[in-house]
């Protein structure tokens, strides 16, 4: 019996069973796949990493390669899976040398790794445009501890023996031995059953025995099974943007590249045994390439003789004198055991950094935010990083880090979104291009994208392809068929025509499957080691270097992330906050005062669009029955209004409890200095720690631990074993058994659905704050959030409509008024140009130009005169009224605008328009100028649509939002509007529940439809509807929300009025 | 030069081996020497099945090309080298 002698790698995942059961079946091992391709090949792979290893460990391989295309994203999994699975993960890739052909290449260790990563970035990044080319130098320079394969069909040597050009052939593979040396040189065989492999393989054969160099067997696979092939082919065509029905090279011509059995390779391969053999050989040579040991820590340029952890301190208590003044023993208490937890972790310089970053911001002037569970910390507070005293909050340190608990820390900081860049750049620039990148994402399929990709590719046609993953949810791509069932609107036979439920059938096998390699939202990788021996980089399309793993596989490679986040609520704020300075010099946002009763009074009327995290109808319902008068009501609000808590059922008694109507109990007195501030009610993720410590006496680690059984795994055994331990603690520390383990129930119900109170405390600064700026500063505030779209949770013309209701009024684009943003003008907001349909950067700054160089525009024709506008821009720019300063009509500029006929059809339904007869056009009718307006701008500037339906709404007994405020509780009413945001969220029982609202002319009236009305008629929300008539009760629980019965088209009602 | 017949035509030999003769226009050809083998998948997508193709020599020199379509099992002659 013949022994690989492989060594199982050491990781902890491994479970015992599958130890056993792969390591039985290993007992004669055959043969190993050393070629493999996974869905990381980006759409030429069709089979998961996970069914390629559990087939490999399945066939008794005691190890398996991955080889994808250019890159190693798939690495992590990978090395997880095969752990998982018992066998040995062997990490390779195969590149594309310069002219395109290709090499496989393996590393035979972390040396080998290192060298795989530095290759594939010189391959990336000196060839930014197209794909990747591994530059001959660079391969001979990077080739320590890689084993060489000379390749596929497209490899260099096998090409030219298929093109018989044997000289060059042979003189390519002495090239290959003298880069890796001739027992790290292998000439590879694939028996694809092409024609012409039997031929190829035999040249192969002799080749490598006239050069004396060993012979390798693999099958190129690119999925697992035969039966895979036509998701492959169907990827293939993705790639390629060909239909089934076209002919291309790249396209497989028949089903052979799976992951064939060992006894499969001994039949296709029978010629040559040692090709066989020589696998083993070869895997038992590599070693695990991938290091999961060392956190990969940043480094802060120091200056010189100075030590982080010196600096770290000194600034900290710089920072502390600066927020709190006098320090007392409490604070410097506080400081030291946060500076002792984060020296003793090594993250002195990961601080320094962030602090290096918000401090470089504040100096330019860019406003920013600490978030998430850095909060936590009072080194964040007294560093600037954050704004959340912890301190004074007594906000717990361990829910951020603590020496059991190291790794995986995570500061995470908003930006305003406009000047984000600045400071990414900065940070780059700062730490070098060797040590920084951003973290990549990988883009996978999704119910839609698979829908519409490859449909494409079977040649349905684009618009019907539309309209069909439109009408889909955001939902996974293997979830089409139950949504199928699920949601009435996709209950249409049509949805169930059989080419549809092929297709559908496809996508499902494409779930998941990373589609390309994105570029994460912030996360930007900082570290000491170069970062190209860790991960290949690449240049993102924005431009930016990222790695090539996303933030998951990033930790755990070691690496530490650092977010840098674009929020635009902070552009807006920035833009309201120089519009209210102009008024009034003396403003400061970051004075306002946290008391102010009128704020606190907005958040009751639940009159919160455009208030940062409190302008959801669920939000708006809440902030009208909860009755805020102080902040840590808003703190509350942003914890409430979550997925967890609300399916928790966590809401209503946390209300009732608020407003006294129920009374506030503890199971100990111990638990009263803890959820004192929350009614009782454990409601942040930090309770859990601090009851965890107080009650069961565990430690700052233990306690952390148990927050993250309860909030993340939730295994019934995990949560047993913890509970065991923390009723066996807390009696220890004198707690009656009984009482333990009631406390323990209660922080099971409800901590597994906790939020982080520092996270919640940072973003109800924010809230609050913005808040102020709806109450006190409506137009400067409602233009600057109209400003920074997209943002928030609204369409601009609801925010629009909402300012109205306010009593600001939205006047039209004007050409001599407006600008690129939407401006305050004498209490009104200006819309810009902008906004106008089809503008682009160029014309807008043309005309900014010219009205600032030489005037404002004397007429239409002085306009033309000075600006060079497309025709389309013109129309659209005469269209939504903003020639109307200059001329009173505009059918008549319009028809002098020869070069635009077909944009005009329709504009004049009896004649075509021409110069000359120009004055005869009388102008459209008010309700026409407001339908072409609100088509160009997206927004209207007068009525609004629902306002001139109003007296036949009202014969047909519909109210409006606001006669709706006066109906009593219980009543059946009629409300119409326009559908705004209709949603699912999940809830605790897991019936349907669509919240909705509706806008009017005079506000938003919430609708909430329960399962059965939505079953009857839901599928009109979404299926674009637009506008609706809902028959339902009044529910009057603070504020007013109708409780659906019935919804009906408002183009669809019986009498057919409107 | 070649030129393409995909005809069915019968064959004599053993089920799952290079057939031994073909018959074309009611002539039989012996089969002497196999110079290739691959599998074709065809169009899928329509419903085809994967072809196993063979190309031939036989006793008489000629150099043709068969498959054997793997859902019918029957075999056919697609190509005719000159």
């Amino acid at each position: 019996m013949r022994s690989t002698g492989i060594v199982l790698p050491s990781a902890g995942t491994c479970t015992k069973s599958m130890t056993r059961v792969s390591v039985k079946a290993m007992s004669n091992p055959k043969f190993v796949h050393l070629h493999v391709h996974s869905p990381f090949s980006f759409l030429d792979g069709a089979s998961s990493i996970e069914d390629l290893v559990a087939a490999a460990a399945r066939y008794g391989m005691p190890a398996l390669a991955l080889t994808d295309h250019n890159n190693v994203s798939g690495a992590v999994r990978f090395y997880r899976a095969c752990v998982a699975a018992g066998i040995k993960p062997l990490q390779g890739v195969e590149i594309t040398l310069e002219g395109g052909a290709h090499l496989t290449l393996l590393a035979d260790g972390p040396e080998g790794y290192a060298n795989l990563c530095r290759l594939l970035s010189r391959a990336h990044l000196d060839f930014p445009c197209g794909e990747p080319q591994v530059a001959e130098t660079v391969l001979a320079a990077h080739s320590t501890g890689l084993l060489a394969l000379s390749g596929c069909r497209r490899g260099e040597i096998p090409a030219l023996l298929l093109a018989r050009r044997f000289a060059e052939a042979e003189k390519a593979a002495r090239h290959y031995v003298e880069v890796f040396g001739r027992d790290r040189f292998f000439i590879e065989l694939t028996h694809d059953l092409l024609p012409g492999g039997s031929a190829l393989n035999r040249s192969l054969a002799e080749l490598a025995e006239r050069l004396d160099l060993g012979l390798v067997a693999t099958n190129n696979v690119h999925y697992r099974a035969g039966t895979d092939f036509p998701i492959h082919d169907l990827l293939t065509c993705i790639r390629n943007g060909l239909t089934v029905e076209e002919i291309h090279p790249e396209r497989r011509l028949n089903a052979e590249l799976y992951l064939k059995s060992p006894e499969e390779m001994e039949r296709l391969f029978s010629a040559y045994p040692e090709a066989l053999a020589r696998t083993l050989e070869v895997a038992e040579r590599c070693r695990p390439a991938l290091d999961f040991e060392h956190c990969r820590l940043p480094s802060y340029p120091l200056p010189l003789g100075k030590n982080a952890a010196v600096l770290l301190r000194t600034l900290a208590y710089r920072g502390a004198r600066k927020r709190y003044g006098q320090l007392n023993a409490r604070i410097e208490e506080r400081l030291e055991g946060e500076l002792h937890v984060i020296c003793s972790l090594g993250y002195e310089d990961y601080f320094l950094i962030a602090w290096d970053a918000s401090n470089w911001a504040s100096r330019q002037g860019i406003r920013h935010a600490g978030r998430g569970s850095a909060a936590d910390s009072a080194v964040a507070y007294c560093l600037g990083i954050t704004e959340v005293d912890a301190f004074g909050r007594g906000l717990l340190f361990e829910r951020f880090l603590s020496l059991e608990r190291a790794g995986a820390l995570d500061i995470d900081i908003d930006f305003d979104a406009r000047r984000r860049d600045e400071v990414s750049a900065y940070v780059c620039s700062r730490y070098g291009p060797e040590h920084t990148a951003w973290v990549a994402t990988y883009s996978t399929f999704r119910a839609r994208s698979a829908v519409r990709e490859i449909g494409k590719v079977l040649g349905f046609p684009a618009a019907e392809l539309d309209r069909l993953a439109k009408r889909f949810p955001h939902i996974a791509a293997d979830d089409i068929g139950q949504a199928l069932e699920f949601y009435p609107e996709l209950r249409h036979p049509d949805f169930r025509r059989p080419e549809y439920l092929e297709l559908y059938r496809y996508c499902a096998a494409v779930a998941g499957f990373p589609r390309h390699l994105g570029t994460h939202l912030g996360g930007i990788v900082i570290s000491r080691q170069p970062l190209a021996e860790i991960s290949p980089l690449q240049q993102a399309a924005k431009g930016v270097t990222t790695v090539q793993f996303d933030k998951d596989d990033v930790e755990d490679l070691g690496l530490l992330k650092f977010d840098i986040l674009s929020l635009r609520t902070l552009g807006a704020v920035d833009e309201a906050v120089s519009s209210i300075r102009r008024r009034d010099p003396g403003f400061s946002y970051d004075r306002i005062p946290d008391n102010d009763a009128e704020t606190y009074g907005l958040l009751r009327s639940a009159e919160t669009v455009g208030v940062f995290q409190l302008e959801s109808p669920a939000q708006r319902a809440l902030q009208s029955r909860l009755g805020a008068d102080n902040m840590e009501d808003v703190v509350a609000s942003v914890a409430l209004i979550r997925p967890g808590p609300v399916q928790g059922n966590m809401v209503e008694p946390y209300i009732n409890r608020r407003q006294g109507k129920e009374t506030v109990t503890y199971l100990h007195p111990k638990l009263e200095p803890i959820l004192e501030k929350t009614y009782g009610v454990v409601l942040f993720q930090e309770q859990v720690i601090a009851i965890a410590k107080a009650v069961g006496g565990f430690t700052p680690g233990e306690a952390d631990r148990l927050r993250r059984v309860m909030s993340k795994r939730r295994s019934m055994q995990e949560m047993q074993a913890i509970g065991g331990d923390f009723v066996t603690k807390a009696v220890a520390n004198g707690v009656e058994i009984g009482t333990a383990r009631r406390i323990f129930e209660c922080l099971k119900g409800y901590a597994g659905y906790g939020f982080c109170e520092a996270h919640a405390a940072a973003f109800a600064t924010t809230a609050y704050r913005t808040a102020y700026l709806a109450q006190h500063h409506p137009v400067e505030y409602f233009a600057a959030i109209l400003s920074n779209q997209p943002m928030g949770y609204y369409h601009p013309d609801t925010i629009c409509n909402v300012a109205r209701s306010r009593g600001v009024e939205i006047r039209p684009p004007d050409i001599n008024i407006s600008g690129a943003g939407f401006a305050v003008e004498d209490g009104a907001i200006r819309v810009p140009l902008s906004r106008v349909r089809g503008m682009t950067g160029p014309v807008l700054q043309d005309m900014l130009q010219s009205r600032e160089g030489q005037g404002p525009f004397g007429s239409f024709g002085d306009f033309r005169e000075r600006v060079r506008a497309p025709a389309d821009i013109l129309v659209n720019l005469i269209l939504c009224g903003a020639f109307d300063s200059l001329h009173p009509n505009r059918r008549v500029l319009l028809a002098g605008l020869r070069e635009a006929p077909a944009l005009k059809e329709g504009l004049f339904p009896d004649h075509r328009g021409t110069a000359g007869e120009g004055e005869k056009w009388p102008d459209f009718s008010p309700g026409e100028k407001r339908a072409y307006a609100y088509q160009v701008l997206g927004i209207n500037t007068g009525l609004h649509p629902v306002a001139s339906l109003r007296q036949k709404l009202a014969a047909h007994g519909c109210l409006s939002s606001a006669e709706l405020k006066n109906v009593p509780d219980g009543r059946e009413v009629k409300v119409a509007g326009i559908v705004i945001q209709p949603h699912r969220p999940p809830t605790r029982s897991g019936r349907i529940v669509v919240f909705f609202s509706l806008e009017d002319e005079c506000g938003l009236t919430d609708i909430t439809m329960f399962e059965e009305c939505y079953r009857r008629s839901g599928w009109i929300l979404f299926a674009g509807a637009g506008a609706v008539i809902v028959q339902g009760t009044v529910q009057r629980r603070g504020g007013v929300a109708v409780i659906a019965n019935q919804v009906n088209s408002l183009w669809q009602t019986k009498n057919r009025h409107f | 030069m070649a030129r393409i017949v995909d005809r069915p035509v019968e064959v004599t030999g053993a089920e799952g081996k290079r057939p031994d003769q073909f018959c074309w226009r009611g002539r039989w050809y012996r089969v002497s020497r196999g110079l290739d083998y691959w599998k074709e998948a065809g169009r899928w997508w329509a419903g085809e099945a994967e072809k196993g193709f063979l190309r031939v020599q036989t006793a008489t020199g000629g150099v043709f090309e068969i498959y054997r379509d793997c859902a019918s099992k029957r075999w056919y002659l697609y190509k005719v080298y000159d």
